[in-house]
């Protein structure tokens, strides 16, 4: 029987603990040439209402040790300002929900495994990724948290940086006084650390060893004039993924996790683009100011100050190498390499206990070769 | 409701003309950009240590008509030699079992539309375009077919050259001699035609208008020395290509199309058949991949004399321009281009029908955004 796994059932199966492991078996494994992903490619085709375009999204991957998957979003998108806010919307059949799906096969025997919605597993391994980059790169003795944004990718990267750090502090600031509060009672209540609501983003930097945007602002939240001297910085959402430019200018040493590799036998094609896009009607300008129209996705950041995490793996570079220093980490064209490895995890949990709907397996195979 | 369509499905429901019209169709709206495909990619996975591969390819369009898809196939490859032949066997699960599924949505509303088995499809859309590429570069009175090959691909391009010409002849070699008397038998019947199966394949291009190698060999198994003037070429399989004897011969090349160049990437543009992503070292290359896969794909044939479809279409170029010229057809990397024309098609006749199995399509969908 194929599963389909629901988010209920991810949330109740996989733990921020374990989705960091799976991230990092991963990263060894790209880094030995035994797992392997390819870029994100987007589809964008125009709907007929000229404000809305559908894009097709994929990221695939997998591995020696057993599991491959694809985890595919079909969306239709579109941008609204709002107070002169400019944020993403989408939606999939009706405004309110979303089509992400992640499917799970096996590399021994082809076997397809399951279906999972991927909104769970999604925040989880980006805040397992903030908290990689804390692992390998913040100071040992981190203890406050600086966080930018109060909604679930606040809350999946303070589980993340919960689980490397001993963390005694947070300092949350997020335009609305209501979601900050609330954020910040529940953190409380959850790891029994020091809670502090700012009410200016400001204050969040002040003493801040680890410093998170969290956001889906469509422009940079960071503000480098305040970040401080042994800080490590993260940042998702938020101006294509990207901290200012104050910030990057600050930052002593960058950790980029890694790159997919070059199609086999085109080394000319190695790509180190957070994605690829190919779209119906080049002419046709879509004004998004998040993805632009003809634009390709951003590279490496600072390819000056770049280390890996097949570096830090190896020895030959141990990331931060004084307390003074600023840090800044971010995954690379990997995100592939992710989804085989945490819906592994997902996948054999979810059948151990029982949980998921079945259909028959042989629906999805048949008796005709191509 | 999600559809789940098989293979029984599809072939009670959709034509080798419907087939053919889709196609062209689609492959005109590739030309004015209302559609959109990307090339195939493959990621390969060593399965086993005795030479096994996992294979996960897969190929993706959508167009402004109304429909994306994607079509994925899961299978183990197994390198085997068939009496001198090598050739390329694969599985999913067991031998006898295939995976390969295409994914259909809707562009205006995202909704994952259909689950369809691609067993018949597959064979449907090369044979149309075997016929395609007969109906604009074969002579006007081609009757004679001369067939290299005796399975599913042979009776799907019998169906398809049948609808473009007045086919009187079929003269068809296969090793197995009760394969390619079965096969005589069948076309004997299905079409009234004279089919004569031969011993031994020379006898094959003898008088033959239309030349169609369609087998699972991963070497060439045409003989270009064996060739008439005015031949036209049709190449399927493995290798996917005409030995260098024929290639030389080939007065005109046509070629459907190409995907596009992605957003900002121009050396993506440059057509390759597949890329293929690997998780293993050049070592294990040497075991477990296909020489095509380890070159990085095939570029277009016979460039210099390549005479592009659309252009046929839009009535500034000629296919072939006189009756003893060697013609040949192939599709270029616009694969993913096939499936949302044909799976679109199969999808609106099927529902008509009342056929497919359904699911619920809310097990695809999610209220938690990414």
């Amino acid at each position: 029987m194929t599963l389909f796994i629901n988010n209920d059932v991810v949330a109740r199966v996989l733990t921020m603990k374990d989705t960091i492991e799976a991230l990092e078996n991963s990263y060894r494994q790209m880094a030995s040439q035994e797992a392997v992903c390819r870029p994100r490619v987007d589809i964008q085709i125009p709907t007929s209402d000229e404000n809305k375009i559908y894009q097709w999204g994929t990221m695939e991957g997998g591995s020696q040790s057993g599991y491959f998957a694809i985890r595919m979003k079909s969306d239709v998108i579109y941008e609204q300002e709002y107070n002169g806010v400019v944020t993403q919307e989408k939606y999939c059949t009706r405004p309110g929900l979303f089509c992400g799906l992640i499917l799970l096969t096996s590399t021994k025997t082809g076997e397809p495994l399951a279906f999972i919605n991927d909104g769970v597993l999604q925040h989880m391994r980006v805040g397992a990724d903030g908290g990689i980059g804390v692992k390998y790169m913040s100071r040992e003795d981190s203890k406050v948290v600086g966080m930018l944004g109060s909604g679930g990718m606040a809350r999946t990267h303070m589980e993340a940086f919960m689980c490397v750090r001993n963390l005694k502090k947070l300092q949350v600031f997020s335009p609305t006084p209501a979601n900050r509060e609330a954020f910040a009672a529940e953190m409380r209540a959850k790891y029994g650390i020091e809670v502090v609501v700012c009410d200016n983003p400001r204050d969040v930097y002040r003493g801040a060893d680890i410093v998170a945007g969290v956001t889906d602002s469509a422009v940079p939240v960071l503000n480098g004039e305040w970040v401080e001297k042994g800080c490590h910085v993260v940042n998702v959402g938020g101006g294509g993924g990207r901290p200012d430019g104050k910030t990057l200018n600050k930052v002593d040493v960058y950790l980029r996790f890694g790159n997919a590799p070059a199609p086999w036998g085109l080394p000319e094609m190695a790509l180190e683009d957070e994605y690829i896009t190919y779209a119906a009607q080049p002419e046709f300008n879509s004004n998004f100011k998040m993805k632009r129209s003809g634009k390709r996705g951003h590279g490496a950041a600072l390819p000056d100050r770049m280390i890996t995490l097949k570096d830090i793996f190896s020895g030959t570079n141990r990331g931060r190498t004084s307390s003074a220093q600023i840090t800044y980490s971010e995954r690379g064209n990997l995100q592939g390499a992710q989804f085989w490895a945490v819906g592994a995890v997902v996948y054999e949990k979810a059948k151990a206990e029982g949980l998921g709907n079945e259909i028959p397996t042989e629906w999805l195979l048949q008796d005709i070769r191509d | 409701m999600t559809l789940i369509i098989s293979n029984a499905d599809v072939e009670q429901v959709l034509t080798m003309g419907d087939t053919m019209e889709a196609l062209e169709r689609a492959y005109g709206d590739l030309r004015t950009r209302e559609a959109v495909c990307r090339p195939r990619i493959d990621i390969q996975v060593p399965a086993s240590a005795d030479g096994k591969t996992y294979q996960w390819g897969t190929m993706e369009g959508g167009s402004m008509r109304g429909y994306f898809a994607i079509r994925m196939k899961s299978d183990i490859l197994v390198q085997e030699d068939r009496g001198g032949i090598p050739t390329e066997e694969k599985y999913c699960m067991r031998p006898g079992r295939w995976c390969g599924l295409i994914l259909l949505t809707s562009i205006e509303n995202a909704e994952p539309l259909a689950l369809l088995n691609d067993g018949i499809i597959q064979h449907m859309r090369v044979g149309a375009d075997g016929g395609i590429g007969v109906k604009f570069a074969a002579r006007e009175n081609a009757e004679v077919v001369g067939m290299l090959g005796s399975g599913g691909m042979a009776r799907s391009h019998m169906d398809a050259f049948m609808e473009v010409r007045k086919i009187k002849k079929l003269q068809v070699f296969s090793p197995t001699r009760a394969n390619r008397e079965a096969f005589a038998a069948e076309m004997k019947a299905k079409f009234g035609i004279e089919a004569v199966a031969c011993d031994a394949p020379e006898q094959v291009y003898r008088g033959a208008d239309i030349l169609a190698a369609v087998t699972d060999a991963t070497e060439p198994v045409t003989d270009g020395s064996l060739i008439e003037p005015g031949t036209h070429i049709v190449v399927i399989g493995g290798s996917g290509r005409p030995d260098p004897k024929s290639v030389a011969r080939i007065d005109v090349s046509l070629r459907f199309g190409d995907a596009p160049q992605p957003w900002g990437l121009p050396e993506f543009g440059k057509a390759r058949s597949r890329l293929t992503y690997a998780a293993m070292t050049e070592e294990l290359a040497e075991k477990h991949m296909s020489p095509d896969a380890r070159r990085g794909g095939r570029k277009a044939l016979a460039e210099d004399r390549v005479v592009w479809l659309g252009d046929i279409i839009a009535g500034k170029a000629k296919g072939r321009t006189s009756d003893s010229q060697i013609t040949y057809s192939e599709r270029g990397n616009l694969q993913g281009n096939q499936f949302h024309a044909v799976a679109g098609r199969a999808y609106e006749l099927a529902r008509a029908a009342g056929k497919g199995r359904e699911i619920p399509t809310e097990w695809f969908l999610q209220d938690i955004r990414d």
